[in-house]
């Protein structure tokens, strides 16, 4: 196996250039791309811990982190077209 | 360097460079191209982790996200936000750079550790393992946060659709 710092490594510079993403870019798709790339870099560090520790609990918060940002991308998507149809109005 | 090292390092290339052109694409779609590419080439990291469960609902995940996104940006496709005050970007780039020098002082300072090696026959990583487990102590977490996912995917993709039948007439 890699040092567990690899993978440490690789997902903070992904929740790095989600989070310039998210903070940084004035399109709402671009926003959302960045907070999309810094829960997939979460779930790689929770994996990484888990393999570290030898503990699936980590693998499963990975899916949690997953599940619930496909969620909120749901959510955000519902809001971001109602409220562009009411600015439409 | 063995093959394991290299096929990581390649596909953290991949990923990171993906990354950095899906947010700093102008256009929305190669935005979400870049997006794809850098989440499936998350997919080499997380099976070297043992994770081929993770990986695989990710990628279902990025599947569904484009999807969305994609929708989101035809619909929006003129649609950006007004301008930002200077303060405001004075404060976003004080932050990513704050992040960035947290991340290479305590990067700096690190243990390396692989971690505990694995016996013959560890079922760490098994889907029907984590499955097992996800049945066992998460029940209720799952079945909502799945019914939750459920209902949020198809909120919005009919929201799409309506959106979508709208603009076309």
């Amino acid at each position: 196996m890699l040092p567990v710092t690899h993978y440490l490594y690789l997902s903070l510079v992904l929740f790095g250039i989600g989070l310039a993403g998210a903070v940084l870019r004035r399109s709402l798709v671009a926003a959302l791309i960045g907070v999309q790339l810094m829960l997939a870099a979460v779930a790689l560090c929770f994996c990484a811990y888990a393999r570290m520790f030898v503990d699936a609990a980590g693998q499963i918060a990975a899916l949690w982190v997953v599940l619930v940002g496909l969620c909120e991308l749901g959510v955000i998507v519902a809001v971001a077209l109602r409220s562009a149809r009411a600015e439409e109005h | 360097m063995s093959a394991p090292t290299f096929i990581f390092f390649a596909s953290a290339a991949v990923a990171t460079i993906a990354a950095v052109w899906a947010v700093s694409a102008r256009d929305g779609m190669r935005s979400l191209a870049g997006l794809a590419v850098a989440l499936a080439a998350l997919i080499v990291p997380l099976v070297q982790l043992r994770a081929p469960l993770v990986a695989a609902v990710l990628l279902s995940s990025t599947v569904v996200s484009v999807l969305l996104l994609g929708g989101l940006a035809r619909v929006r496709q003129h649609a950006e936000a007004g301008e930002r005050s200077r303060v405001y970007v004075v404060l976003a780039t004080l932050a990513v750079l704050g992040f960035a020098w947290v991340l290479l002082a305590t990067g700096s300072r690190q243990v390396v550790e692989s971690g505990t090696p694995l016996t013959p026959g560890n079922v760490f990583g098994d889907g029907s393992a984590l499955v097992l487990e996800l049945a066992e102590t998460h029940l209720v977490a799952s079945l909502l946060v799945g019914l939750l996912a459920l209902c949020c995917v198809i909120a919005a993709v009919l929201s799409l659709v309506a959106e979508g039948a709208k603009a076309q007439e």
